[in-house]
């Protein structure tokens, strides 16, 4: 998939663990595992709020589209 | 997903019964089929075949031989048919096992449908009978319904493979 996550480098930034984010956005550390290995089919604009209120960052921090032709 | 609750239980019970009571019949029904040669002036026996008398002996067995392809081939069809509501009961919807069955059970209905109407017209030349082979088109025991129904299956396969693949996405959304 073209769009990347870029949650591992946010984190790293912010200091926080991914249980930390997990617990703060309200969601199992499983879901965040699969949105930061790049398996989730979609996100919900209510868990990107959630993760950009936390780690007080914009949704281009999290997400990066890379043309892949 | 959930699975398709208990109080239909009886209607398992139900499909078993008819399961054991086509099996019992069809079993009859091919030792009754596979005697037919050693009886040939048997009125009974030779009903079961449609056929009056018999003269040619390679066209016989080759009637016989596909006469019980047809009846396990059906046997086989109603085995799928059971295990898949078993699966419709007692497993989650739309998995792999439920699309594969839907998708078999179409194209068994439609192959076992293609190979009557050339075993009844095989027959028919081998026996000379004058009985019209054509397809009846406004009845519920028509062959091209059951071909509908063939496709039916193989239709809703498609779309319970739909239901996984969009299942499969909701839970994949964070």
């Amino acid at each position: 998939m073209p769009i990347i996550i870029n949650l591992d480098t946010v984190l790293e930034r912010r200091g926080m663990k991914s249980y930390e984010l997990a617990e703060a956005i309200n969601i199992t550390t499983a879901n965040l595992s699969i949105l930061k290995t790049g398996k989730a089919k979609a996100v919900r604009f209510s868990t990107l709020e959630a993760i950009c209120k936390v780690l007080e960052c914009q949704p281009g921090d999290i997400l990066e589209y890379i043309d892949e032709d | 997903m959930k699975s398709i609750n208990t109080p239909l239980q009886p209607l398992k019970f139900f499909l078993n019964f008819i399961f054991i009571i086509v099996i019992i019949s069809v079993g009859l029904n091919i030792t009754g089929i596979l005697f037919v040669p050693f009886f040939p002036e048997s009125k009974f026996l030779a009903e079961l075949l449609g056929v009056p008398f018999f003269e040619w002996k390679f066209a016989i067995v080759a009637l016989i031989i596909s006469s019980i392809i047809l009846h396990l081939g059906f046997i086989y069809s109603l085995y799928v048919f059971k295990k898949l509501v078993v699966s419709l009961f007692d497993s989650p919807l739309f998995s792999h096992f439920q699309i594969l069955s839907l998708k078999l059970l179409g194209q068994l209905i439609i192959l076992l449908i293609i190979l009557k109407s050339i075993f009844n017209v095989f027959s028919n030349v081998v026996f000379e009978k004058s009985e019209s082979t054509g397809i009846h088109l406004f009845s519920f025991d028509s062959k091209l319904m059951a071909l509908c129904t063939g496709l039916f299956f193989i239709y809703l396969s498609y779309i319970f493979k739909k239901a996984k693949d969009l299942r499969d996405e909701n839970e994949l959304t964070v």
